[in-house]
């Protein structure tokens, strides 16, 4: 998986720097509805062997691999339970990917 | 993959991207639109999901959700507008393939549309109370597709004439059928039900009405039912492949209704092929699926029954009644017995065993077995004759069998203390002429009498059995106390000791013995009294049977198996060659009724004749004359002198055995009226006629009229007096 990580601050077309990940699409479609339909529904990203992009902004970035993380182990790092800020963005992050466990979790925080 | 980077804590508004382009909204709808545009043209392999995702996402949250709807809305429309144009001008056969088509790119379509706007759906929808975006898509094409005039008219109309084209045997493309089905059906329950299985049920009442018509005028019923049955199976068939379960049941309602329901009168009366000629010619496949298809309607069974019971009733009352056919007792049993396996096998193997079948046949039977009064004694005399001599050669579990069908028939038997009159008389009639053919058959006879009636039922007629047992043993006393000179010279005499009570004694009618056997007689008799003080004993000549020796007058010799009677009067002829009437009848002092049978069996059967009569004739009269037939011959050395008797009572004495019933009938009834009286004290008069008549059923009906006059005895007798007030009312007394 393709990361392209933009500036919040100024739209562009240009991404800051992009990261390549490699991930299970079974573990993310299992937790999340959005990635179920991404792998699945028959668009460009559901084709054999295309390199999915997913397009966050730089603030998010942090939340993004937390989310990541949390669909792998189920449990959120202890950093970001510390820090309220990246809690939230991790919420807005589950919230617009339909993974409805880790709003649980986050709001049983 | 590792993402854990150590961050600086910092508090930091949220920043909300307000700062938006003018025409931000209006930028990514078109996005979206074009995408949707793709969709529809089949070219969403290249749109990015992410992308259109994120859009949606954004244009969401940022408050345009109202916007996205609606547009969203407005270019669903513009596609279903096009869409129906070009369905509409599909060519005739071509319409229901084109349709499907279209569906099934549709609702692709539409799900991929859902997907991109998955957001939408998510929060803006049940917030702002519209419908998810897949109803909207399933709404819109109702509205546009399905339901607009000229479809929903052509549509329907395409379905029907399919399945009524099937139905004449043609065939149809049943997966189309089940896919163009299954989007009515996912259009809604009522899209279904109104636009498709109504007309359908009413068109498919309509075509089988119109059917059933048909055949009824050409068809026999056996046929007709066979249509109906394939008629069912296809309902039920076409059902599964591509109707919805509940259209399948009621298309079923419709077939049975319109073909079975409707006609049922028409179908079991039907001459010739109906209900009845099934059952008189054992047609177990016509007669199952006769029941099988009227089970499935109302009142189904009940006619199939009805007509049944009727069916029995007649010919059974036929068969009781028919003077030339109840003339043979063995015969008419015989008949009832099959009558009754012909229809046991009909239930078993067509009618599943149905309880209610079973017992509409045993009322049926109970029904006219009781309309002859004579079939208590016919059934005795069936059983009579299995038990004397048609069971030698048959193995025990036969006779069994024989034994418990009769004792189904038995079941039947309103009067079963008159069936026990007549089996004494035939037990009787058995034991003492030594013709029962088995003790074990005759054994279980009795138990099964025993288990179905009681133990007071047969309580008689085991001491009948006792007394053949205890009447042996005396005979040995007998025997060893007398010197064996004597047993040499005298008659050999054996002597059956019969309790009165037991058996059934006619009146003691005094005969003349020969001297020889007078003479034995008494022997028997002192040693009898000697050893067993207090009795009496009455010789029963009626009943008794003797070996004579007899040589004729060319040397033949025979031994004569006879009755009592008949020895008495051959012995007269070793005195003197010719008799009259009168002389014999003064002589041996027999009854006139018994001598005239006598007389006429030793003079007038052929082949059998000992004696010769002047003038021959079949009749005896006081004027006859009797000698010894010296010619007389036959292959035999035994010869059996049978007694010309009825085997069926004569017309006297089936009066005489009918009074005595009643007689007997009087204590039992009085008795159960004691027994009623003595637990209730007080009791009404049609109570006590219920109850009375409900503890006698077992063994008999008892007459109303013949209640209330034992009641009446009773009251004379002060067991019961009437209440004094309510005078209906009757109170024991003790």
């Amino acid at each position: 998986m393709q990361i392209e990580i933009f500036d919040d601050e100024h739209e562009s077309e240009r991404s800051l720097r992009v990261k390549r990940i490699h991930i299970s699409s079974l573990v993310l479609a299992t937790k999340s509805e959005f990635f179920l339909k991404l792998f699945s529904n028959g668009m460009k990203e559901s084709q054999p062997n295309c390199t999915v992009t997913i397009r966050i902004y730089d603030s998010e970035e942090d939340a993004f691999m937390e989310i990541l993380n949390f669909m792998y182990g189920m449990k959120l790092t202890s950093t970001a339970m510390k820090c309220s800020y990246t809690l939230f963005k991790v919420m807005m992050l589950a919230d617009k990917f339909e993974i409805i466990s880790c709003i649980e979790q986050c709001v049983q925080l | 993959m590792s993402t854990q980077k150590k961050k600086n804590f910092k508090i930091e508004a949220f920043k909300h991207r307000a700062e938006l382009e003018p025409n931000y909204a209006e930028k990514t709808w078109k996005i979206l639109e074009h995408a949707i545009q793709e969709i529809y043209n089949h070219n969403a392999s290249g749109l990015s999901f992410e992308e259109l995702y994120r859009n949606a996402y954004n244009m969401v949250l940022h408050k345009y959700g109202e916007k996205l709807y609606s547009e969203l809305v407005n270019t669903m429309r513009g596609h279903l507008h096009q869409l129906s144009r070009y369905v509409e001008g599909t060519q005739g056969g071509f319409f229901l393939e084109e349709l499907n088509r279209e569906w099934e790119d549709y609702k692709k379509a539409l799900q991929m549309i859902r997907d991109i706007l998955m957001y939408m759906d998510r929060t803006f929808v049940p917030s702002s109370k519209k419908p998810p975006v897949n109803d909207l898509g399933l709404n819109l094409w109702k509205d546009y597709i399905a339901q607009s005039l000229i479809i929903q008219v052509r549509l329907e109309h395409t379905l029907l004439e399919l399945i009524e084209q099937e139905r004449t045997g043609e065939v149809i493309n049943r997966g189309l059928m089940r896919n163009v089905i299954q989007m009515l059906k996912e259009l809604g329950p009522s899209v279904y039900q109104e636009d498709f299985e109504r007309p359908l049920i009413s068109q498919s009442a309509y075509f089988y009405r119109a059917e059933s018509q048909k055949s009824i005028e050409c068809c026999d019923c056996g046929d007709y039912l066979k249509k109906a049955e394939r008629r069912l199976t296809e309902e039920t068939e076409r059902a599964s492949h591509y109707l919805a379960e509940a259209t399948g049941k009621m298309l079923q309602n419709v077939v049975e209704r319109e073909m079975i329901a409707n006609h049922m009168q028409r179908l079991v009366q039907r001459e010739n092929s109906g209900l009845v000629m099934m059952l008189e010619d054992d047609k177990y496949d016509d007669l199952s699926r006769m029941y099988r298809l009227f089970n499935r309607v109302p009142e189904g069974l009940t006619t199939i029954r009805d007509v049944m019971t009727g069916h029995i009733r007649e010919t059974g009352k036929q068969l009781v009644t028919d003077p030339e056919k109840s003339k043979d007792p063995v015969e008419f049993v015989q008949r009832l017995l099959k009558e009754k396996d012909k229809y046991d096998k009909i239930i078993s193997s067509a009618f599943d065993n149905d309880k209610t079948f079973q017992n509409a046949l045993n009322s049926s039977f109970e029904h006219f077995i009781n309309l002859n009064p004579r079939s208590p004694e016919f059934i005795s005399l069936f059983v009579d004759e299995k038990l004397r001599k048609g069971l030698k050669e048959v193995r025990e579990e036969d006779v069994e069998a024989v034994l418990d069908k009769v004792m189904i028939l038995f079941r039947y038997l309103q009067e079963k203390d008159v069936f026990e009159k007549y089996y004494k008389q035939h037990l009787a009639k058995r034991l003492l002429s030594g013709k029962s053919a088995s003790d074990e058959a005759e054994r279980s006879l009795i138990v099964k009498l025993k288990t179905e009636c009681g133990y007071q039922f047969t309580s008689k007629l085991e001491g009948m059995f006792t007394d053949m047992r205890t009447s042996q043993d005396t005979m040995k006393g007998f025997h060893a106390s007398q010197p064996p000179v004597m047993m040499e010279r005298q008659p050999g005499l054996p002597v059956l000791v019969l309790t009165t009570g037991s058996w059934p004694m006619q009146a003691i009618t005094a005969c003349n013995l020969p001297s020889e056997i007078h003479w034995v007689c008494e022997r028997f008799k002192a040693y009898y009294l000697g050893t067993h003080s207090g009795r009496k004993l009455s010789w029963q000549t009626s009943m008794g049977s003797a070996d004579l020796k007899a040589v004729f007058g060319k040397g033949q010799k025979h031994e004569l198996i006879v009755s009592t009677y008949q020895m008495c009067v051959l012995m007269l002829f070793n005195t003197s060659d010719h008799l009259s009437y009168k002389d014999i009848e003064e002589a041996t002092a027999i009854p006139a009724a018994d001598l005239k049978r006598c007389l006429q069996s030793l003079a007038c059967v052929k082949g059998k004749n000992v004696l010769c009569k002047e003038p021959m004739s079949k009749d005896i009269l006081a004027g006859d004359r009797f000698c010894i037939n010296e010619r007389f011959s036959s292959k035999f050395f035994k010869v059996k002198i049978g007694t010309v008797a009825a085997q069926k009572e004569s017309e006297p004495e089936k009066q005489e055995t009918r009074q005595r019933v009643e007689e007997d009938r009087k204590p039992q009834i009085e008795a159960a009226i004691v027994r009623i009286m003595k637990s209730r004290r007080v009791l009404d008069h049609n109570n006590i006629v219920a109850e009375v008549t409900k503890q006698l059923q077992s063994r008999f009906l008892p007459n109303p009229v013949v209640i209330k006059k034992r009641i009446e005895s009773l009251i004379e007798r002060e067991f019961l007096e009437r209440d004094k007030v309510d005078r209906k009312m009757y109170r024991y007394l003790a």
